[in-house]
């Protein structure tokens, strides 16, 4: 397969290579950007461990091939925290131990983001909902839903950094 | 940028052990910074994958890969007939002529599941090498399979393993006590047959190998999200015809195991031997298609089982016949197997107690260690039938069991396949979980339901885990082998500059070790856990370790964490000695505190950057017979005993365990089971951490919530696993599960230094109480549960089969 040259903004940084067209973003981002914090977990897109965000959206980086992203700001977990501080979020999921292997948990946490840029005040029921498409194996889950809502209950949401969410329309 | 020490108030008393400290390790998991095997690069690598059998039974007749090998790019090619040449057979732990059983790193001469490896190859990129995988061209003559384990049983069913007499490849009976006379006495007598399904915890992380080989030292370093390194070396250097010393174990961080990632050694192997075969390191990273057809599939068991009871509700006596179904290799059965011994009768005093167990192959997938192995099986097995004596005698389910606890004052408790339960309250747990769950008002409540047409149950059920392992269980299956009892090592160093480091051989895979290492450490030294610095993952040449090295069987609490102990107190006895030297005062009025060692009374004191320079460093002030520097390394070995002569014995060290209450509700259209409210107790002995324990004990009430309700490995008649991606095979998502109530009580262990017990596996209690609740609801409509997987197709059938059902149809209700 002939290659193409293709370059990606991500975190605010950018990226150029080679690469067969058909190379999935998150490969790119794993092995050129060598950004290795977004993970894969399955082959039918189902696990959400690869979920990124692209114009401030989450979506699943194993669903579209890395030139489609062209053109579009992407942010990955390393991009989160700022100047060394976590973001409140992250201090959330510290705090209520909302992760134990580490494996989900950027997923979430770009999940969390977009949650709670939409819906700043979701009850437990609509975070559930809402990281329904992230897989989690080892917390139940609870403790996710728990640091989720302390987040958005601590009053030091700030800047939740995402660009607004535009409707389907508007895209 | 630094994890933040827990608040003041959370401190009580300066000790770290038993405190809520938030992790280490979340720092670099939340931002992305965490280095799990794929995460591993290395210059020159290359990237293998796996060519698999599409058959579930068949003949390789060959394989051709010369038009793969013509691509630029790819490197090399490995099949089953080089297989068996390069390397010798897996060891099994059945008896002759069963030990004959071959098993290799890839198929030879036949697949005998979907799935099975038969060949790798590889190239200069992951998407090369899948090219190139699908240029190889496999020739299949396809055999009858056999996926039906009775049918495996039979003398004329299909062979999995040619060279075997028969697929029944182990067998044996377990008699305790005098069950004849049990149920000749008994006055009711209930037979269950029960399935108890396949399953896998499947974490996140799939199963991911590196390995590098050096071939004028004979050498290999293997990188690899593998639970039990230190099993695992000794074994995979019998195939590869290495000196285990001769290899290297690295395991970063784990994505998840549960016990999964024991068993992926064929993979270790096949890494190891394309790293030779081509002179550059190789990377092989497992499709989620790939783990859920060809890792390891949890424990699937048929039990004909019947319990003896009185009148009174006391339970007489239980015999069950038990078949394994173990797919198409042994590996690390029949523990599994033989792991009820352990609970072998759960929380009660049954003193008769008959199992008959067979080990069967067949054409499936291998089964092996998955998260509560073999232990929740046969709490299962104990539970549904008291469940079943207590609907015949008519008696409620809690009263029956409160009437069969071993009680708290007849702790220690030998039961009667000679393990000793150590210490607990299980009709103090009861009473707590029926407390909090306001069991007469949900009684009210379901009544009340069920007057208004829903269909709804309440079900209460008890989970035993048994930790760590006795090794000499594997003497119950063969006597001659050398094999027992457990053990782990830990290492601190302080270095000249006060930096301390501690290593241990438990492997983490989430449970946060490196916390709970830092709070015992700092409990010892007077520091903090900040101070203290927890060598992450798991590495043979860097890291302290046993033969037993590894986190599997709950192990952690006891054996990890009296290996830190012991290693802490041990550094701790030699910086007071050395303190006492230095201020020549006595030992015994030297205290540890803030960084400091203190004279008693005084304001004289040393850092303990000062005392390990000296001890590192000004050697002439120490005393002859003091050894240079401060370094320690501790072995801990709970006191295990081999095994009685008649298959009884300790098997584990402290017994930890947990008690379900569920309310359910199913839906008449659908079958499908809302589970309403689970409150779940559990006891751990004292806990390390609370906040990692609770954790621990919502991932098992996912784990075993999620195969109650919506995961099931299945395969069609002809050996096809039907649920072989997340499509399919349904992992639970935040939104289809209840929110968890938790309580805990806290009995601490009498056999263990800190009273821990093992905690992360569950025992069971949420999966068994999803069945009795809906085994509850449908007793109504005359339905009854006899599968550990509550299929909405089979309770919607059970639901239109009954005749009280069709009433309510036909009169509209």
């Amino acid at each position: 397969m002939p290659k193409r040259q293709v370059t990606l903004r991500i975190n605010d940084e950018s990226y150029t290579a080679e690469i067969e067209p058909r190379m999935l973003l998150v490969d790119f981002i794993r092995t050129l950007a060598k950004l290795t914090g977004t993970h894969v977990g399955c082959d039918t897109s189902n696990c959400g461990a690869c979920t990124v965000h692209l114009d401030g959206r989450s979506i699943k980086s194993c669903t579209i091939f890395a030139p489609q992203a062209e053109g579009h700001e992407i942010r990955t977990i390393e991009g989160v925290a700022k100047n060394g501080e976590l973001h409140p979020l992250q201090q959330a999921f510290h705090e209520h131990h909302g992760l134990q292997c580490g494996y989900c948990t950027p997923g979430m946490i770009m999940s969390g983001l977009q949650l709670l840029s939409r819906n700043p005040t979701p009850t437990r029921a609509e975070i559930r909902a809402d990281i329904s498409g992230n897989i989690c194996r080892c917390t139940g889950y609870q403790n996710i839903v728990e640091s989720i809502e302390a987040a958005s209950k601590s009053g030091k949401a700030g800047d939740w950094g995402q660009a607004p969410w535009k409707g389907p329309s508007e895209t | 940028m630094t994890t933040e020490k827990a608040p003041a108030q959370e401190r009580q008393g300066k000790k770290w052990v038993g405190q809520p400290v938030r992790r280490k390790e979340d720092l670099r998991f939340l931002t992305g910074h965490g280095n799990y095997t794929d995460d591993v690069t290395l210059p020159g690598m290359l990237h293998a994958v796996f060519i698999r059998s599409p058959y579930a039974h068949a003949r390789i007749v060959g394989i051709n890969a010369s038009k793969a090998l013509e691509m630029d790019g790819v490197f090399a090619v490995l099949t089953g007939e080089e297989v068996k040449e390069m390397t010798d057979p897996f060891d099994e732990s059945i008896r002759a002529p069963f030990d004959q059983l071959r098993d290799y790193c890839l198929a030879v001469d036949t697949a005998k599941h979907a799935g099975e490896a038969v060949a790798a190859i590889v190239a200069e990129t992951p998407y090369l090498a899948a090219d190139a995988a699908e240029l190889v061209d496999v020739e299949y003559e396809p055999l009858p399979a056999v996926t039906n384990v009775e049918k495996a049983m039979e003398p004329d069913s299909p062979k999995v393993h040619s060279n075997l007499p028969s697929n029944v490849v182990w067998n044996d009976v377990f008699d305790y006590g005098d069950v004849e006379s049990a149920f000749r006495d008994a006055d009711v007598v209930v037979k269950e047959r029960l399935h108890f399904h396949r399953f896998t915890s499947a974490p996140l992380e799939n199963t991911v190998v590196i390995a590098s080989y050096e071939p004028i030292s004979d050498t290999a370093t293997v990188w690899s999200n593998n639970q039990r390194p230190m099993l695992n070396i000794p074994f995979i250097s019998k195939p590869l015809r290495m000196p285990s010393e001769n290899i290297r174990f690295i395991c970063p961080d784990i994505g998840g195991g549960f016990g999964i990632k024991n068993n992926s050694y064929p993979y270790l192997v096949a890494a190891v031997l394309l790293a030779k075969k081509t002179g550059r390191p190789v990377k092989w990273v497992e499709t989620r298609s790939e783990h859920l057809e060809a890792s390891t599939h949890g424990n699937e068991v048929l039990y004909d089982g019947e319990i003896a009871l009185s009148s009174d509700g006391t339970v007489l006596g239980v015999r069950a016949r038990a078949v394994h179904d173990e797919g198409s290799y042994m590996r690390r059965e029949p523990i599994g197997a033989i792991n009820f011994i352990r609970h072998a009768t759960v929380g009660y005093k049954i003193r008769n107690l008959k199992m008959d167990i067979s080990t069967v192959v067949t054409n499936k997938a291998v089964v092996g260690p998955n998260r509560s192995y073999g232990k929740m099986q046969q709490c299962y097995l104990i539970e549904r039938l008291i469940d079943c004596g207590a609907r015949q005698l008519g008696m409620d389910p809690v009263e029956l069991r409160m009437k069969n606890f071993v009680q708290p004052d007849e702790m220690p408790y030998e039961n009667v396949s000679g393990c000793r339960l150590d210490g607990g309250d299980y009709p103090g747990m009861m009473r707590r979980a029926m407390e909090t769950f306001d069991y007469e008002g949900a009684k009210r409540e379901c009544d009340e339901a069920r007057k208004q047409g829903c269909i709804m149950g309440i079900g209460v059920g008890m989970g035993m885990d048994g930790c760590p392992i006795n090794a000499a269980l594997i003497r119950v299956i063969d006597p001659k082998r050398q094999t027992s009892g457990d053990s782990e090592a830990a290492s601190i160093r302080i270095d000249e500059t006060g930096g301390i480091l501690v290593t241990t051989g438990s492997v983490p895979q989430g449970q946060g070790f490196e916390t709970t290492c830092a709070q015992i450490v700092a409990d010892e030294l007077g520091i903090t856990p900040d101070d203290i610095r927890v060598a992450p993952g798991f590495d043979s040449a860097t890291h302290a370790y046993t033969a037993f090295s590894g986190t599997y069987a709950s192990r952690f609490a006891i054996v990890g964490a009296g290996a830190v102990y012991g290693a802490g107190r041990q550094i701790r006895d030699k910086i007071v000695k050395i303190a006492a030297l230095l201020m020549e005062v006595a030992e015994d009025d030297i205290e540890l505190a803030d960084g400091q060692a203190r004279v008693r009374g005084t304001n004289r004191s040393m850092t303990l950057r000062e005392i390990a320079h000296v001890a590192w460093r000004d050697l002439a002030r120490l005393p002859e017979d003091l050894e240079a520097g401060l370094y320690t390394h501790y072995v801990y070995r709970p006191k295990f005993d081999m095994p009685e002569a008649n298959k009884r014995g300790n098997f584990s060290f402290t017994y930890s365990y947990g008690i379900t209450l569920a309310l359910v509700e199913i839906d008449a259209g659908t079958g499908k089971v809302k589970v309403h409210r689970l409150v779940v107790m559990d006891d751990f002995g004292r806990r390390l951490n609370p906040l990692i324990v609770e954790g621990q004990i919502h991932g098992a009430i996912g784990h075993q919530l999620g195969a109650a309700l919506y995961e099931n490995l299945y395969y069609d008649d002809e050996g096809q696993l039907l649920s072989s991606t997340f499509k399919d095979y349904w992992a639970p998502t935040a939104a289809d599960f209840p929110e968890f109530e938790v309580e805990y009580l806290e009995t601490p262990s009498i056999a263990t230094p800190l009273g821990t017990r093992g905690g992360g596996e569950g025992g069971g209690s949420p999966l068994i109480a999803a069945s009795n609740a809906v085994d509850n609801a449908l007793a109504p409509f005359g339905g009854h549960i006899t599968d550990s997987f509550l299929a909405p197709e089979r309770i919607l059938k059970q639901l239109q089969q009954s005749s009280d059902h069709q009433t309510e149809i036909e009169s509209g209700g």
